[in-house]
């Protein structure tokens, strides 16, 4: 009995101490910070400073209801609760952070309002409850409308413009033309990349398995191009086709030069190599003998065997290796725009080189949601491919 | 088994012992750029000697790296004890959402966190090494049969003992490995750290994309690159001397 008591305490342990770090920072730490011009030094503003006390008693309340949910449910109520607890605290930080940063500027047109340590601390604080309830609670529908409905509501609340008082909002304001541009061309310059590195990485990983001669050296070319820091392989570029443009007029034709786009795309395709090769590799090393004896069995010839028995074994974990790459090289993206290639690299230099913090905010930040959605939307595609039930009709109809 | 272990050893040693020659011969590197770039001016870096940056660029990785392996072993074992496995997946969740994270915008955000120079690069770097790390103490740690746990506890050894002298040797070459992705992660985003004023190899390149300088590009494009080459051969050698 005590045992089992002892267990579900232990169990709640994420709960208090998430929910503790939140009510503790919310309390003892700026909420917010604030600097009176865009490039002058922050201040910091605490909780009770900038909000109501009815909105931060809802804070600490559902900090509160959080840790009692932890302390008294029983599963499976506790992972539901809990989980529909921590997206509304999610929500609540950041909307009060839109409130906050409003009412601030409301005072002083000029400031630049973003949220500081002690509300990051308490949406990590929500984060780990929410990871913790969601590792137990097997039910992924309402893991994924529950995401997805929190998804939509932050959506909603920059959509009509209640974050709009936030610093990096106002920088996105004073720029929004140019920030669709450079975030078209930082999506346009990863998707090649990432598409030349299929074409010829597919083609390489699967060489590398049937070929075993070929195996090692196109393994430790591969590595080792990914081992280069990115910022040296795009300096190696820059010579070698600077050279080419000014020897071949035809390659000035085409675009290339020595910086820009043509070494940008060539660098984050090699970079993009690897993974795309390891994965094909793997993918068609895994597969079970028995099922290619089978199909051979059936009198199969190979070009069947390759597209209706190998290919939809081995193709969710080429996705998986396309997955790898498609989030590395949205961030190395960033780095291409040091060598002039654009993308939202562009505001963080540009942000670095004047000093001007919230540009190199929205540089950054754009690519983070950037990388997340790559990975979320290559994730999906991943897992629609890998043979579940559709997949099996699939195969089962030929 | 120990001698060939040592062979291994013979060319990353020679390998170490030509970059050192290397990085401290500018006047080799001189005259090659010399003949490469004929119409520059100024060949080489010169706010700072290759071997200086060489010297900033691995304290900036060993330091960042080791906290981070420091770190990220004891997360790992910490969520694996039976005090800790309640953690488990929140290591887990941030561990693979931190990854998503590119390493360039992370040195990015802690700009406005900590301000330029040094101190933000070794925070962005210590954040980031810490995944790699932690992801592989949990695999190695989780690797070891709970049959030998049994034995290693049914011979009366404490739990520190089992965890010290059984289960950590044990992942010894898993965590190793993941030590390594973490300082060849570190030394390619120390590159770019020279953009917030962190100084090491990246500075000529970014010196030299300012100035127009295909040369002095070169000169750090090519130090960098080798560096990483070199690192990544010596971990590895560690790795494959313990198998």
């Amino acid at each position: 009995m005590n045992e089992t008591r002892g267990g579900s305490f232990n169990r709640s342990l994420p709960v208090f101490a998430g929910t503790a770090v939140a009510i503790a920072s919310f309390l003892l730490l700026d909420f917010m910070s604030k600097r009176p011009s865009r490039i002058s030094g922050a201040s910091g503003i605490s909780a009770f400073e900038i909000l109501e006390p009815a909105e931060a008693a809802a804070v600490i309340g559902l900090n509160l209801c959080m840790a009692a949910a932890g302390l008294f449910l029983k599963p499976p109520a506790r992972q539901k609760i809990l989980l529909l607890l921590s997206c509304l605290s999610l929500f609540l930080y950041v909307f009060l952070a839109g409130r906050g940063a409003e009412r601030v500027v409301a005072d002083m047109p000029l400031a630049r309002v973003f949220p500081s340590t002690g509300a990051w601390l308490g949406i990590l604080g929500s984060a780990v409850v929410f990871s913790t309830e969601s590792s137990t609670l097997p039910d992924r529908f309402f893991k994924s409308a529950l995401s997805g409905l929190l998804l939509c509501a932050l959506a909603a609340l920059v959509f009509y413009g209640q974050l709009d008082g936030l610093s990096i909002m106002r920088e996105y304001a004073n720029r929004s033309g140019r920030f669709w541009q450079e975030g078209v061309a930082h999506v346009f310059l990863s998707a090649s990349a990432v598409g030349v590195a299929v074409l010829v990485g597919v083609p390489l990983g699967f060489v590398a398995f049937t070929r075993s001669s070929f195996e090692k050296g196109i393994f430790a070319v591969t590595n080792s191009l990914q081992t280069i820091p990115s910022l040296a392989l795009f300096g190696l570029l820059i010579s070698p086709l600077a050279w080419l443009s000014r020897t071949y007029p035809f390659f000035a034709s085409i675009g290339v030069r020595g910086t820009g786009s043509a070494p940008a795309l060539i660098a984050l395709s090699l970079y993009a190599l690897l993974p795309v090769v390891r994965n094909t590799y793997t993918a068609f090393k895994i597969i079970d003998p028995a099922i290619i004896d089978a199909g051979k069995g059936m009198g199969m010839n190979r070009l069947q065997l390759f597209s209706t028995v190998e290919l939809p074994v081995a193709l969710p974990v080429i996705l998986g290796g396309i997955r790898i790459a498609g989030v590395q090289t949205v961030g190395n993206t960033v780095v291409a725009a040091l060598i002039g290639a654009g993308g939202f690299g562009q505001f963080i230099f540009q942000g670095l080189g004047e000093a001007a913090p919230d540009l190199i905010l929205l540089g950054a930040i754009s690519t983070v949601l950037l990388a997340l959605a790559a990975d979320g939307l290559l994730g999906a595609l991943t897992g629609i491919a890998r043979p579940g039930r559709r997949g099996r009709e699939e195969v089962a109809r030929p | 088994m120990k001698e060939r272990s040592l062979h291994g050893w013979i060319p990353v040693l020679l390998a170490v012992a030509a970059y050192v020659v290397l990085v401290h011969w500018e006047a080799a590197w001189e005259t090659v750029l010399k003949f490469l770039f004929p119409g520059e001016t100024n060949h080489l870096y010169t706010r700072s000697s290759l071997a200086r940056l060489v010297w900033e660029h691995l304290v900036l990785v060993t330091v960042a790296s080791g906290l981070a392996t420091l770190a990220g072993v004891l997360i790992g074992i910490f969520v694996t004890r039976s005090t800790g496995r309640s953690f488990r997946p929140v290591a887990d969740d941030l561990s693979s959402v931190g990854q998503t994270f590119p390493p360039a915008a992370v040195l990015a955000l802690a700009v406005p966190a900590t301000g330029f120079g040094f101190k933000p690069a070794m925070l962005a770097l210590f954040l980031y090494g810490i995944m790699p790390v932690l992801r592989n103490t949990i695999t190695g740690l989780e690797s070891v049969p709970d049959e030998t746990k049994d034995a290693a506890l049914g011979m009366g050894m404490r739990p520190w003992q089992l965890l010290l002298g059984v289960e950590l040797p044990l992942a010894l070459r898993v965590i190793i490995s993941g030590i390594r992705i973490t300082t060849v992660i570190n030394i390619g985003t120390a590159t770019i750290a020279a953009t917030i004023g962190a100084g090491g190899l990246g500075a000529p390149i970014v010196s030299g994309l300012i100035s127009h300088n295909p040369s002095i590009i070169l000169e750090g494009a090519v130090a960098a690159a080798l560096l990483a080459l070199l690192a990544d051969a010596v971990i590895e050698q560690v790795e494959r001397s313990l198998a």
